[in-house]
This record gives structure tokens, sequence and C-alpha cells, in this order.
């Protein structure tokens, strides 16, 4: 970058909204220049053994961009230990043509820093989360990302970009996950936002646990969440979970305060080569599976015109 | 999983007392995908002469040639046993994981249990940390099993050991006769298999399983030129089908246009009667410099079947609608597999048609 003065849009200063908001993985702004650069750090690395997840989703970012006018997202790609990176959008877009572009974060590490530098011959700014249509994403390792290549291939992240929402997360990749996700709300007071999604239970997590926590974790969100829906995908070697789970769940679907989707089938002989690694994890095609599902739902439940 | 400084360790947490290693590297009658026939493994498949070609195009495509040529990508390990375990221990050349790719892909085997009726089971996917390359893993599987291994797509395997139980017995898994003759992918890195979330899923992987067959997948990332010595060798190669995956490494459509239907024409010479599979552009974000590629690759089409020939093409980006390319792929090609079974199952249904 030469010339005249760059804009620079710094996502992380003091009086922006992103500030300290470690619950959203997304970062939007609008633009219309041919290039721009991202700096950006990830902090808090882990070394770890991680041979179902892409580099760049453990400790990098995701770029995609659509232009004005345009419903549909296209990737431009994912970037992890080199920075700042430059990127060419005449590619994509002609001069002057708007466009705007969504960034997400690591699942892994963090990010401390993340700036846009745009030519001064052009025009940028941050777009700040959209806040007529929140959802909160709830769950363990499944909702968190482990198994995906790239963030941009998490299921919480395409509702994020194709419901143009503001998606946040409360998610934990731990065994026990529901306990955290109880602690969450229990611990404070979470804004309501419209659509709540809950990973009701997964192939690891202790059944006891379904029955004591699951419950009192769909009270705590359906108070936080206009609507609520629940998910699991649990493969038939444990086909005792999904009964488990139902027994637990059967009064709220009673009650119509949760809409439930069995997405077992991801683990059938059908659909397991291509949607998971194992009865344990899924995989990029698992999410993208979860959100075309989820996505049917949203719709109908919130009867947004998308 | 043991990690350790040479596969001729002993193990200190795996129990190799009663285990009888085979060293996969002399028996390439076990090992199916290469192009070369030697009484030792090679898992090089080029020539001589087309590593030589690859220094016409810079230092970038001919370090991409040097570091990938002796990558695995569809080279798989096939044997039945009477063993109940089996140890592997198993020396990469490359320690490292690709940024965009998951190690399970680059660096990952995935041991697939194969029915009499030759439907594929997958059974474990092994593969070592970010940071390490010789490692060592146990399995069991049921007693008289029939396994076919696919190996790492971006790695290359030095060395390899396989242990079983001593007193069991090892032996050549051969496809049926019918399958034996292989289909022939040449390609880029998307042939090569990334972006797939596991080494068994690039398409031409998922093709050579759901047709139980043998395959050569002759790609290599950033090297996919369609020079005169590549339309050779793949002339040279008794194949029953071909597939060319020919557009996404060149610079630019004057190039291409001068090279597309020459490679196409050379290959068909040695190949007259045999079924080539020609793929359009893989192009899922609206990339500019490509938009001409898919017209020049139609031309090559049209003008094989105005002659007559035993050619198909597979028009990749109508098999998804725009809504789906940005997880069709993780950037401009490289495909999920999401994207990968959809081209394999429609690669599947043109080599039926």
């Amino acid at each position: 970058m030469c010339g005249g003065v760059a804009i620079i849009l710094d996502f992380f200063e003091e009086n922006n909204q992103f500030k300290n908001q470690d619950d959203s993985m997304a970062f939007r702004f609008v633009c219309n220049s041919l290039s721009f650069q991202i700096d950006y750090e990830v902090v808090d690395k882990v070394k770890g053994y991680f041979p179902h997840i892409g580099v760049t989703a453990r400790e990098g970012i995701c770029v995609l961009y659509r232009v004005a006018g345009d419903n549909n997202w296209f990737n431009i790609n994912s970037y992890a230990n080199v920075s700042p990176i430059n990127i060419t959008m005449s590619h994509f877009v002609e001069k002057d043509e708007q466009y705007e572009i969504i960034i997400f974060g690591p699942i892994i590490g963090k990010l401390s820093k993340l700036q846009v530098i745009i030519p001064d011959d052009a025009e940028g700014s941050i777009i700040n989360p959209n806040p007529n249509r929140n959802m909160v994403v709830a769950g363990g390792f499944n909702s968190f990302g482990i198994g995906c290549t790239t963030t941009g291939c998490m299921f919480s992240n395409i509702l994020e970009r194709k419901f143009n929402a503001n998606v946040s997360h409360v998610t934990f990749n731990t065994l026990n996950y529901l306990e955290n996700v109880c602690h969450y709300y229990k611990k404070g007071v979470p804004p309501v936002v419209d659509v709540g999604i809950l990973e009701l239970d997964n192939y690891t997590q202790h059944e006891s646990l379904v029955e004591e926590v699951l419950p009192d974790v769909i009270r705590f969100m359906k108070l936080r969440c206009k609507h609520l829906i629940g998910w699991y995908s649990i493969s038939d070697s444990k086909d005792f979970k999904k009964i488990i789970a139902n027994n637990t769940i059967k009064d709220f679907i009673y009650n119509k305060d949760l809409e439930v989707l069995d997405l077992s089938y991801l683990h059938d002989d059908e659909h397991k080569e291509m949607c998971t690694f194992s009865d344990v994890y899924i995989n990029d095609t698992g999410n993208i599976m979860i959100y075309k599902e989820l996505e049917e739902c949203i719709r109908r439940v919130t009867k947004w015109n998308i | 999983m043991e990690y350790l400084t040479s596969v001729r360790n002993h193990l200190k947490t795996i129990n190799e007392n009663n285990i009888q290693y085979l060293n996969v590297m002399n028996h390439p009658e076990l090992v199916y995908g290469n192009t070369v026939v030697s009484n030792k493994v090679d898992f090089c498949k080029y020539t001589e002469d087309i590593q030589e070609e690859m220094k016409n195009f810079g230092t970038v495509v001919n370090n991409a040639m040097q570091h990938l040529k002796t990558a695995s990508c569809g080279c798989r390990i096939r044997f039945r046993t009477t063993s109940r375990r089996l140890v592997f221990k198993v020396e990469l050349k490359r320690p490292s994981y690709f940024n965009n790719m998951v190690g399970w892909n680059s660096s990952g085997l995935e041991i697939f249990i194969v029915d009499e009726e030759g439907n594929y089971s997958s059974h474990r996917i092994i593969g070592p940390q970010d940071g390490f390359r010789i490692f060592a893993e146990q399995i069991a599987i049921p007693p008289n099993s029939s396994l076919c291994i696919f190996l790492p797509n971006y790695n290359t395997i030095l060395n390899m050991l396989i242990g079983i139980e001593r007193g069991s017995r090892i032996k050549e898994f051969k496809y049926p006769k019918d399958k034996r003759n292989p289909i022939l992918f040449y390609g880029n890195s998307i042939t090569q298999g990334a972006s797939a979330s596991k080494t068994s899923n690039s398409f031409p992987n998922i093709v050579s399983r759901r047709r139980n067959q043998d395959i050569i997948n002759l790609s290599t990332n950033l090297c996919c030129r369609a020079t005169p010595k590549t339309a050779e060798m793949i002339g040279d190669i008794n194949c029953e089908a071909i597939v060319i995956d020919y557009s996404k490494d060149v610079p630019n459509s004057e190039v291409f246009k001068q090279t597309h239907e020459n490679f196409y024409m050379k290959i068909r010479e040695h190949h007259p009667d045999k079924k080539i599979i020609i793929l359009t552009t893989a192009l899922y974000n609206n990339w500019k410099e490509y938009k001409e590629f898919d017209d020049i690759i139609r031309q090559t089409y049209e003008n094989a079947v105005k002659r007559g020939e035993n050619t198909l093409l597979l028009n990749q980006r109508e098999l998804f609608s725009e809504e789906e390319y940005d997880y069709v792929a993780i950037e401009n090609n490289h495909y999920t597999d999401y994207g990968m079974f959809k081209v394999a199952d429609k690669i599947c249904e043109l080599l039926d048609s």
C-alpha cells in the first residue's frame, strides 16, 4: 500500500462493538477497493492432536466476499501463520464495485488483532452485527467446529452468512459440555436472541448428565431465546442415548418449547463416509448437512423471509 | 499412537512381542495405484522426462513436482489377513500439515474392511500429529479381514512396516478380474485430493471404492501442465478409462487454447476406443480469469463428438447451485467432501453410461 493515507478498519479498537465480544467469530466490512490487506494476530494457540481440524480453522482466518446486491457468498481463501496478507479483489469485482467481506476467526486460538487496510483511493467501513437477527449456537465439540477444514465450513458460520445474522457461540470442546452451557446461562444474563440452537447430546457425553442437566439448559435457554431448536446426531452404536435424550425432553416437545431435529442419519451407511470421520466426529459435510436442516427449521419457526 | 525416530524403534506403549513385521516397500504386489513396475515400491508416478519438463514452468512448479512427485495420492495397500491385530510403523516425508487441509487427508491412512460383495466399510483413520512424521499405531480387526488402506494424499511414505500376529497369514487381495484395469485420473491439486476431509474422500478414491476398481491418480499440485511427455505416458498406460481434469494450473486462456485439445488428441491417438471424460473447470468464486476456459474445453469435447469419439463431458459447476458455492469448496476450487462425492457420483454415472 503506497500513496496517500490508507484507511484502517480496526475491529478491536476501543469504541468498536467487536471489542471483548469473545463469543462471535464473524467480522464484516464493506469496501470498493480492488485490493486490501488484512493484518491479524492469533494468540492462545494450542499444540495438540488435531488431525481432523484444518490449520487455518485452528489458528487462522477464513475470508469470503459477496458483491453488493447479491445474496450469495463466495470463498476467497483461508490463511494462517502469515500476516499481513494482501487480497486482490480484481479477480472477482470490477473497479469501484462495492462488495462485502466477512472474516471468520479461529476456533482454537483467539484473534487479538484484526485490522483491514484499504488504499486511500477507495472506501470502506465496518459493518456492525445485525441487531435484528440474532442467534446463539450452544453445544459441544460438533458445534465448536471440531472436524472442520476451515471455519467457513462450520454450520454456525454458514448460518451467520446465509441468514445475515449475528451468531454468538456458547460452545465447548469438552466431553460433558452441557455442564458448561448450563453454567454459562446460570452465571449471567445473556442477551435475548431470536433463535437458540442447542446440541442436545453427542457421542461422548455422560448419559446421567443429559438426564440431570439438559432440562435445566433448555429452561434457561428458553428464557433467552424466542425460538429454541435442539439437534443431535448420534450413531446407531449408541442408540440408547437417543432414547435417553428423547425421554428427557419429551415434555418440552409436547409443550412446544423446543423443536427437535434428529440428524443421526449423518452416521448411517449412506451418509457416514461423506459426513463423518467416525462415530464421534462429523466433518465439513456433516456441518453442511446440519446447516441445511437448521436452515429449513429456522425459516419455518421465525418466518424470516430471506 | 507412538512417535518414533525410526520405524526400527522398539515400541514402548504398544506390545509387539508377538508381532512379525512385513516391510511394505518390499511388497509392490500389495500396493495399487503406482505406475512403475519394480521389485520395490516406488510411489513416484512420473518419468524423468516429465519431471524435466516441469522445469520449463519455473521454480515454483518444479519445486512442487520435486516435493509431491512421490505423494501416495490414489494409492492403496490391499491384503487379506488372519491376524486380529495390526501394528503400523510409518515414516512420512513431511512432518507438517498443509494450511487448508486436515491432517487425516494430507498425512492420514484410512483402513477399510471390504466384504465379499466388494462393499467398503471404514474401520479406522490413523495419522500423526502436526509436527511429527514417524509414528506407530495398532488396530484390532475382525479375523480373516480383507483390507484396503487408502494412503496419504499429500505426503510420501518413505518406510512402512505392517505387523501381524506371529503365526497369522497375509496374502494378496486383488480386485475382481473385471475391475483390475485401472481408471486413470490426470489432474491438479483438486484431483490429488485437496481439500477432502480424509484421504479416502478425494473423488478418484471415491470412484475406486464405489466401483471396487483399481485407479491411477496422476495428479500433482501445480504440475497439471498437459505436456507432450505426460500425454505419451498416459498413452502408454493400459487402462479402462481416462478422466482429464486439466485447467486449474494453466496461467491464461491463450496457453489453454494452445494446449487443451492438443493434449486430448495426443492421448486419443494412443487410446482410440477408450472412454475419456473431460472435466470443465471447478471454479466456485467467480474468478474472472477462468471464465473463457470452459468454452475451450467444450470446443475440445464437441470436436471429439463430431469425430465420433468415445468422449464425455462433465460440467462440474452444473452439479451445484450458486447458493452452494461457498461450501462446495473451501476457496475457489478445492472441494469439501460435499463436492467430492457429487463429482465422484457423476463420474461413476458417466463411466457406466
